[in-house]
């Protein structure tokens, strides 16, 4: 499932990183690397900003970007 | 000299690390292809000069906005410099990773920064363990003295050593991580009535105390005015001369007057956002934006440059660098104009006296239609989608005094240097063109350069019903500053004699045209002379059309004008699809003249 299908409190493990290059990494800097354990905390009402927790920090992410991680779980 | 380079994530404590080292003295660099605001100061540390570089916050080594791109080609450019990777305690692997990429290999120390809080949320660090692992000195700085971290660092630097990545995850002995968590002030801002109402009321407490002249910012800007403009001014008037009199009296003491009242009040902008920043407010006010913002085709992070282009556009243009690209800078910064600043105000509430009962009520109207031309224009330029948004939540502090003050009086010298000097150009050039006539005599206004210059263009107002070189005079005079506008419609007119319908084409006139020079001089830094000038006169000429097309419609327009105003909303709606359509039917075109070819 793609993280952007998710609703308030998904938790998951990320299985697949789409996207560009430069927005991979910036992820991946963020905690979003593959094996590792995200969570949705919030999406907004239009669903078109998510707000996403890794171990390591907070962020909030465009649909776009959001479209671009792959959990399960 | 020694140069050490602080590389580290955004909010890991570089500056802070920086003004504790160099004691705040920065020197702003440019950095070679990039303009791109770079601090260097030079530090004495353990008795050695060395010259410090903050360079901007890096995620990654594929960085995605300009500022980052741009601090990744610094240090692959001074390969004999010392690296300094400042980590928060919190985002650690982060920032090992980012010296990985960066910094494997290269002489290196290691600073840790905010080791308080991250104790507080259960993590543990080992200082000792990771210089052991990593090869090169680790060094906390929380707690310590500018003396002490200065001789620290000193003393690290001079045992600097190749930086050893560590392979695989870092060892629970030497590293074990907090969690991250949420505040319980962000459970109010997660929630949209609380992030609403909490915003609302920050930035309209702020916005009041800036330009009310209740506020603070209102008073200062009258105690300078009234310095400049009467104090001073009455000064100069005991000068014999009149030339002479004029210039130190009009030229000089109105325009330095006029450009050092607003200090206080773009100070008071910087400030507010400045602790917007710091405090992390404005990532979660960008959380909420960016859904709005993405129609229009930008990303929440230009909910700053917008709402400071309520207050002055120069300033927001300045402020439109930390964007993520190019292309959304130039739409933003062509868009700015509409969200009226500061200056119009006083224009509105002179013209809507005429056209409204309730000048407030008018002018809430015209900053209304301001944000709708602003939306528009940014939807008819959207073109491809922006970089996707990806805005980390720092968590929510109490900005640090000496960091904002610091980051404060840094802008207002940019702000000064940067367009100070146009703004005063203009001035003496207005004073020059309005004191003389042709023959270099010196004059009273109406028998001016100016005046002369104002008759040949008075036409063009003529279809709104103000065929009068004065207005010309009074629209010209906005160049320079926004206010002079009502300035000079007091001067020449106590009593505005023209109707309600072109008091209003007036102010959509002063809505929608060119911005004061001090927004071109910024424009012209972040875009280019050539494109400055272009957005400039393309915002005039539509302006222009635009009042003359509200005047039209205001009158016996209605008939005509109403089905066609429909017609291109419709029109607009659909824009998106129309442009889609367009793009399939070129496609289908070329893959016809491939198969030919």
């Amino acid at each position: 499932m793609r993280l952007s299908d998710g609703t308030a409190g998904t938790r998951g493990r990320v299985t697949a990183l789409t996207g560009e290059e430069a927005l991979r990494s910036r992820l991946a800097a963020l905690g979003v690397r593959t094996g590792e354990q995200v969570g949705l905390l919030k999406v907004s009402p239009l669903k078109r900003t998510f707000l996403v927790r890794t171990r390591e920090s907070v962020f909030a992410l465009s649909r776009e970007a959001a479209e671009c991680i792959e959990v399960e779980g | 000299m020694r140069q050490l380079l602080l590389l580290g994530n955004p909010n890991a404590g570089k500056s802070t690390l920086f003004n504790a080292l160099t004691g705040g003295h920065a020197r702003v660099g440019n950095w070679h292809g990039v303009t791109v605001t770079a601090l260097e100061g030079e530090a004495s540390l353990g008795g050695r000069r060395v010259t410090v570089c903050d360079l901007p916050g890096v995620y990654a080594a594929e960085g995605l906005s300009m500022e980052e791109r741009a601090a990744c080609a610094y240090i692959e450019g001074h390969p004999e410099a010392v690296v300094c990777l400042v980590a928060e305690c919190g985002a650690l692997e982060r920032a090992l990773a980012l010296g990985e990429a960066l910094a494997e290999g290269r002489r290196a120390v290691l600073v840790l920064t905010k080791r308080r809080q991250f104790e507080r949320r259960g993590g543990r660090a080992d200082a000792g363990g990771l210089q052991r692992l990593l090869g090169i000195p680790v060094l906390d700085a929380e707690g310590l003295s500018p003396r002490a971290l200065k001789e620290r660092m000193g003393e690290a630097v001079g045992r600097s050593s190749p930086f050893q990545a560590p392979k695989g995850a870092l060892a629970e002995a030497v590293y074990r991580p907090a969690e991250a968590r949420l505040t319980k002030l962000d459970r109010v801002l997660l929630n949209p009535l609380g992030a609403a109402v909490t915003f609302v009321l920050l930035l309209a407490g702020a916005f009041f105390l800036t330009f009310s002249p209740y506020g603070i910012g209102g008073y200062l800007k009258g105690l300078i005015e009234a310095l400049f403009s009467e104090e001073l001014y009455a000064l100069s008037q005991r000068i014999p001369s009149p030339v002479l009199r004029s210039f130190v009296g009009d030229a000089i003491c109105k325009s330095i007057g006029g450009v050092l009242c607003f200090l206080p009040q773009i100070g008071m902008l910087f400030l507010f956002l400045t602790l917007l920043e710091e405090s992390g407010l404005l990532s979660r006010l960008a959380f909420w934006t960016d859904g709005t913002l993405q129609r229009v085709g930008l990303s929440g992070r230009a909910v700053f440059s917008l709402l400071m282009g309520f207050g002055c556009t120069a300033a927001a243009v300045l402020s439109t660098r930390g964007l993520e690209d190019r292309k959304m800078q130039r739409r933003v910064i062509l868009a700015l104009p509409y969200l009226s600043c500061s200056a119009k105000l006083p224009v509105y509430l002179t013209l809507a006296a005429s056209f409204f009962e309730n000048a407030f009520l008018a002018a809430v109207l015209l900053y209304g239609l301001g944000v709708g031309l602003a939306f528009l224009v940014l939807v008819l330029l959207g073109g491809e989608k922006p970089a996707p948004f990806v805005l980390e939540f720092a968590p929510l502090q109490l900005p640090d005094a000496k960091t904002t003050l610091k980051a404060l009086c840094f802008q207002l010298k940019q702000f000064i240097i940067k367009l100070g000097t146009v703004i005063l150009a203009f001035f003496v050039l207005s004073w020059l063109l309005s004191s003389f006539d042709f023959s270099l005599r010196f004059c009273s206004a109406e028998e001016s350069m100016l005046a002369s210059l104002c008759g040949g263009l008075s036409w063009l107002f003529a279809p709104i019903g103000m065929g009068d070189w004065r207005i010309a005079y009074a629209a010209l005079s906005g160049l320079v500053a926004k206010e002079n506008v009502a300035g000079a419609l007091e001067l020449f007119f106590p009593a505005f004699p023209f109707g309600a319908r072109s008091a209003f084409a007036l102010a959509v006139f002063v809505l929608t045209s060119s911005p004061c020079v001090s927004a071109i001089a910024a424009s012209c830094r972040e875009v280019g002379l050539g494109r400055a000038l272009a957005y400039a006169a393309l915002q005039t000429g539509s302006a222009l059309i635009l009042s003359y097309f509200v005047y039209f419609l205001t009158g016996e327009g209605w008939g005509i004008a109403l089905p066609l105003v429909l017609l291109a909303i419709l029109l607009l709606c659909f824009w998106r699809s129309l442009r889609a359509g367009i793009h399939r039917y070129r496609g289908k075109l070329a893959q016809k003249f491939h198969r030919r070819a």
